[in-house]
């Protein structure tokens, strides 16, 4: 491999052209070939880099006559790329000659592995409008994954059957571990190394060690009857991590927060239900928890389909005070999936019998205000369930709503004619898309949607894979 | 990552510098990675002889570069294998002195059942069906016996050598030293030990007994080795059989045990033999099944005393708790001293702790996995079973599974009962296609790889942990149709179709050489980079077992009636509302990117069905 002509210079030329005492210019040496730099590009590395000691090195010997130049033992060629990076933010095209392995490898060597995932896997990336697959990432055996958490970085975690596979950010490093569980209902990753996964057959939450494959902890909750307890779902904001518990005999259900921060203590319980005789909408458990963050309010949704129709409610906690701040029972056309979202300040439902799209908007919740359909409002709904299965998902502003094997997009067109400020969110021209080109439609079902990083991650019934889709990367 | 900075010392003592020149192109480093290398290396060597000049080494540059990655990183640069050959790095780094450290950087992870997938098919140049094969458990590396001749394998399972013995078909096959493979036949007499490095045959044993001379031409069955001595299963025409103790360094009989007389199925001769380290008891098992079922034995013989320490016999008395559902097969886990077996009729499995053999000692494992419970495979029988890394692998005619324990708690604290019922889980290692390739009929694991080999299949399948395809995983593969099966050169067509799930290594490599129009084929793929969706589960069936029929799975076009879509049916919707009912034609051309598949017939059968309602 030989050196590119700019990055080797013969020390006595440096030497030259460093008079000045109190210049910006760094050299290092790296495996026998002298870089120059700046201190203020060294700097971007971050304080905890090997840059920084460079720095701090440099500093301490100002000899004007005889500069420092500190040595690094490592690759030059590889070097070199990863000062392109914090020259310049991106990776240089003469990255793609090297695998992606090993860059990470030597970017963890000098600290700057978090430049490297911004570069590659940063969240403002992500085009809703430019996804297509990109990747299918197998899992070994023949278990149909069941659920799927993903991370900001852009790594992902999915359990299928007993086990749970972690995908890295880059999507290069794969591993399998074993659980207690036959199949993992709901998985909910907490760190790179933890994750919390519980099952609607399996007493308790197990936060899971995922390196080595053991549990950590176990977290239980136990009504009156001493029975054991189910995990119907799992949520987490900043602070708590939420536990939606029923118990082993179906009689009585709660809404547990542990302390993220400090060793999964118990802070408080929320909701705890026990159902007397036939108050059928007691007997519902939270199946899905979303954090509201701007509103500091933790919705919890869940519904239960039963000879009159399925029926649901939907319910805003105030964690602190432990009340319901609103509730919404869902008599007619309930969700099949809902979701909130921060940025648009809406709560978004499909309805299990229209299958449509409905919205309502938060901002002034605790009115009498209602669902208002943004698709087809006139669909007559009877006893077909076309919504059934059906996920939903917010990113950014856009919303993800999956119908069978197909993905819709919902976004706003923004229409300046329209006056501003005031208008609600039913002056609002919200569109449909589909989500990829012909041959994607029509696939099997989507059973779990996920985004981390500047990807969207779905799986689909009966398929041992999970497909990644991403918009064009520069670089890589 | 810090404690990892923290270790670097950002000025090494200038004396601590050092610089190389290799072939022209100078390199610097430190002594301390040069004597990472370890004492006995030339690199260390160099290290130690001061000169303020550049140390000359007349090797290529390129290829040092890649190994002082090697010595600073201790992994090897991706980009190492792409440049260089296996064999060329391997030489290379024994040049330096470094090859231990090369083949540490470039072995697979421990293995583990759940996470591993197929890498590679090894194909014997000639006579490619495996009739048995053994791995060398010290580095990983594979001997094949197919027909008459031995093929080795080095531990990155590149082609090392291939021997003809004097024997047509191979049955059994060890290597029992480095250099030395011990073979036997079911159809000629003895077990003979050949070299691999010369492929002479230096040793040869018999059974003979001076006192009977009806012993005669015994033919070997099963071949174990411990330190050293070498063990194996002699039978003898008119039903006598025994077990043989050969000493390794002279190849000479030492000792003769477990002598028996008689042709019921406790005396036969042991099909399986396995010498466990911690306890110096030789296991051997047979098994045999008939019109009445499977029948057979576990023993365990003290190879110094000959006597038997504990035996098993099944169908045994109305004891067992599980009478009349005898073994199918026997493995041993020789690291954790536990004995599995796999039952011929219902096909569970039962674990036996070898610490605590007793009258009934079988511990039958529950299965909790619902979608592996109705598999209807039909109970073990075909049931091929084989210990590794403190897993079981299980092949069931086709199927691979694993059985593995659950880690309940971080130090695993040694419990009064080692296992119960629920102590293992079982998963499949395999997909639904793999399992249609044929019947496994062996198992073996070694250097953290799992071999598997099939009845009369070419080839034995390598699987390893953690892979995922390199790159773009998927990509438009080009489809070769033909309008006679049996005629392979004649391709009519050459169709694009799209593939799901496709694992390259599998499907592809299993390809004869020798046939050009595939090869052509195997490299068109990943040509393209559209992301991709679809191979059917039309496979190579169990019959079709011919090479030509391996590569039928890529003759076989996709065609399925896919489901309307909603975009489809929206489409359909915008275009009669537009271009007016029954105009079908028109509307098909109008949105032929759309409708890409669908006739006009199709167009108005579904406008019909969604007009019903």
């Amino acid at each position: 491999m030989p050196p590119s002509v700019d990055s080797k210079l013969p020390l006595n030329q440096i030497n030259l052209k460093t008079p000045n005492p109190n210049t910006n210019i760094v050299t290092i040496d790296v495996g026998g070939q002298l870089f120059q730099t700046t201190k203020q590009t060294l700097d971007l590395a971050g304080p905890k880099s090997l840059f920084s000691k460079i720095l701090d090195s440099c500093d301490q010997n100002p000899n004007p006559n005889n500069p420092y130049v500190p040595f690094i033992d490592r690759d030059p060629e590889l070097f070199s790329i990863l000062l392109s990076l914090l020259r310049t933010g991106h990776l240089p095209s003469k990255s793609k000659a090297f695998d992606f392995e090993d860059l990470i490898h030597e970017s963890q060597f000098y600290g700057i592995e978090t430049l490297l995932v911004d570069s590659h896997s940063n969240p403002s990336q992500f085009e809703a409008f430019n996804l297509e697959k990109s990747l299918l990432l197998p899992l070994s055996g023949r278990d149909s994954p069941s659920a799927i958490s993903t991370t900001p970085v852009g790594s992902v975690h999915v359990a299928h059957g007993s086990k749970i596979t972690s995908f890295d950010w880059s999507l290069h490093k794969k591993s399998t571990i074993l659980t207690q569980f036959t199949a993992v209902d709901s998985l909910l990753a907490l760190s790179p190394t933890i994750a919390a996964a519980g099952a609607t057959d399996f007493s308790g939450l197990q936060l899971i060690d995922l390196e080595k494959g053991f549990v950590r902890e176990t977290l239980n909750w136990e009504n009156v009857t001493r029975s054991s307890s189910t995990v119907q779902a799992i949520g987490s904001s900043r602070e708590y991590l939420f536990t939606s518990f029923e118990s082993g005999r179906r009689n009585s259900n709660s809404i547990m927060a542990y302390d993220l921060q400090g060793g999964f203590r118990p802070v408080t319980e929320i909701g705890h239900y026990e159902i007397f005789g036939a108050n059928l909408d007691s007997a519902i458990p939270a199946t899905k928890l979303n954090w509201v963050s701007s509103y500091n309010l933790l919705m919890a949704s869940g519904s239960h389909s039963g000879p009159s129709g399925v029926q649901g409610n939907i319910k805003f906690w105030d964690i602190r005070s432990g009340n319901v701040v609103w509730e919404m029972k869902e008599k007619v056309d309930c969700f099949a999936d809902v979701t909130v979202s921060d940025n648009l300040s809406a709560v978004y439902k499909v309805g299990v019998n229209s299958g449509e799209l409905f919205f309502v908007d938060l901002r002034n919740i605790g009115n009498d205000n209602s669902w208002v359909c943004l698709g087809d409002s006139g669909k007559v709904i009877n006893g077909k369930k076309e919504g059934f299965g059906s996920r939903i998902e917010t990113r950014g502003n856009q919303v993800f709503c999956s119908k069978g094997g197909d993905l819709e997009l919902w976004s706003e067109v923004l229409i300046d004619s329209l006056g501003k400020g005031e208008r609600g969110l039913e002056d609002r021209v919200v569109r449909k898309n589909y989500v990829g080109r012909a041959k994607d439609m029509g696939g099997n079902r989507i059973t779990c949607l996920g985004f981390g990083g500047n990807k969207m991650f779905l799986t689909r019934k009966d398929q041992q894979f999970i497909e990644v889709w991403q918009s064009s990367v520069r670089g890589f | 990552m810090d404690d990892e900075n923290s270790d670097i010392t950002l000025q090494p003592l200038p004396s601590d510098r050092i610089k190389l020149n290799a072939g022209g192109e100078l390199f610097e480093t430190t002594v301390s990675t040069l004597q990472s290398a370890g004492p006995e290396s030339l690199l260390a060597a160099l290290s130690n002889r001061p000169s303020p000049d550049p140390i000359f080494i007349d090797r290529d540059p390129e290829i040092f570069s890649v190994l002082l990655s090697l010595l600073r990183t201790n992994r090897l640069p991706s980009t190492a294998l792409r440049l260089f050959t296996k064999q060329e790095l391997l030489e290379e780094s024994s040049y330096y002195g470094i090859e231990s450290l090369l083949k540490s950087s470039t072995s697979p992870p421990p293995l583990n059942g759940v996470d591993a997938s197929l890498t590679t098919t090894i194909t014997p140049y000639s006579h490619g069906v495996v009739s048995s094969f053994s791995v060398y458990d010290v580095d990983g590396s594979l001997l094949i016996a197919h027909g008459g001749q031995i093929s080795g394998y080095d531990s990155n399972l590149t082609h090392s050598t291939t021997i003809r013995t004097h024997l047509n078909d191979l049955t059994s096959i060890k290597r029992v030293l480095p250099e030395i493979a011990a073979v036997g036949s079911e159809n000629s007499g003895g077990i003979h030990f050949y070299s691999l490095a010369s492929g002479r045959r230096v040793g040869s044993c018999d059974w003979t007994d001076k006192s009977d001379p009806r012993i005669y031409k015994a033919r070997v069955t099963a071949i174990a080795d411990s330190a050293d001595s070498v063990f194996a299963a002699f039978d003898c025409y008119h039903k006598e059989n025994c077990v043989l103790t050969i000493d390794k360094s002279t190849l000479k009989v030492s000792s003769e045990f477990g002598r028996q007389t008689g042709s019921s199925t406790k005396t036969t001769v042991a099909g399986k033999l396995t010498y466990l380290p911690q306890s110096g008891v030789v296991l051997g098992s047979s098994v045999t099944s008939s019109a009445f079922g499977y029948a057979g034995y576990v023993r365990l013989w003290d190879p110094r005393s000959g006597s038997i320490v504990w035996e098993t016999n099944e169908p045994g008395s109305g004891r067992s708790s599980r009478y009349g559902d005898s073994f199918a097969d026997v493995a041993v886990d020789s690291e954790e001293e536990i004995i599995f077996k796999v039952c011929s009729k219902s096909g569970d499995l039962a674990v036996a702790d070898l610490r605590k053999l007793g009258q009934d000692p079988w511990v039958y494992l529950v299965d909790k996995n619902p979608s592996l419970r109705n598999n209807g495979s039909g109970g073990g029988n075909n049931s091929v079973m084989h210990c590794y890394r403190k897993q079981v692998f299980v092949g069931r005619n086709g199927e691979l599974e694993v059985w593995s324990r659950v880690v309940e708690r971080e130090g695993n604290t040694e419990r009064e009962c080692r296992f119960s019922e629920e102590s293992y889980r079982r998963n499949y290692v395999d997909k639904v296609e793999d399992s249609e390739r044929g019947v496994i009929n062996k198992i073996e694991g070694g250097g953290d790889r799992l071999f598997v080999s099939r009845e009369g299949i070419e080839g034995i399948e390598s699987m390893k942990r953690g892979v995922l395809p390199k790159e773009k995983a998927c990509g438009r593969v080009v489809v070769l149709c033909s309008s006679d099966l049996n005629k392979m050169t004649d391709i009519i067509s050459v169709k694009h179709c799209s593939v799901e799930n496709l694992r390259p290594w599998g499907l592809w490599s299993p390809l004869p050489r020798y046939w050009p129009p595939l090869h052509q084929f195997s490299s068109l793929y990943f040509e393209s980079e559209q992301p991709c969706s679809c191979i059917s589960g039309d496979y190579v069936s169990n019959a079709l077992q011919s090479p030509i029929f391996v590569g039928m799975i890529l003759l076989t076009p996709y065609l399925r009636v896919k489901k309307w879509s909603t975009l489809e049916e929206d489409t359909l919707r915008t275009g009669v509302q537009k271009l007016g009912m029954g105009n079908w034609k028109v509307i098909l051309n109008t949105y032929r990117d759309i409708f890409e598949k669908r006739t006009e017939v199709d167009l108005k059968d579904k406008w019909r069905n969604m007009t019903r309602y």
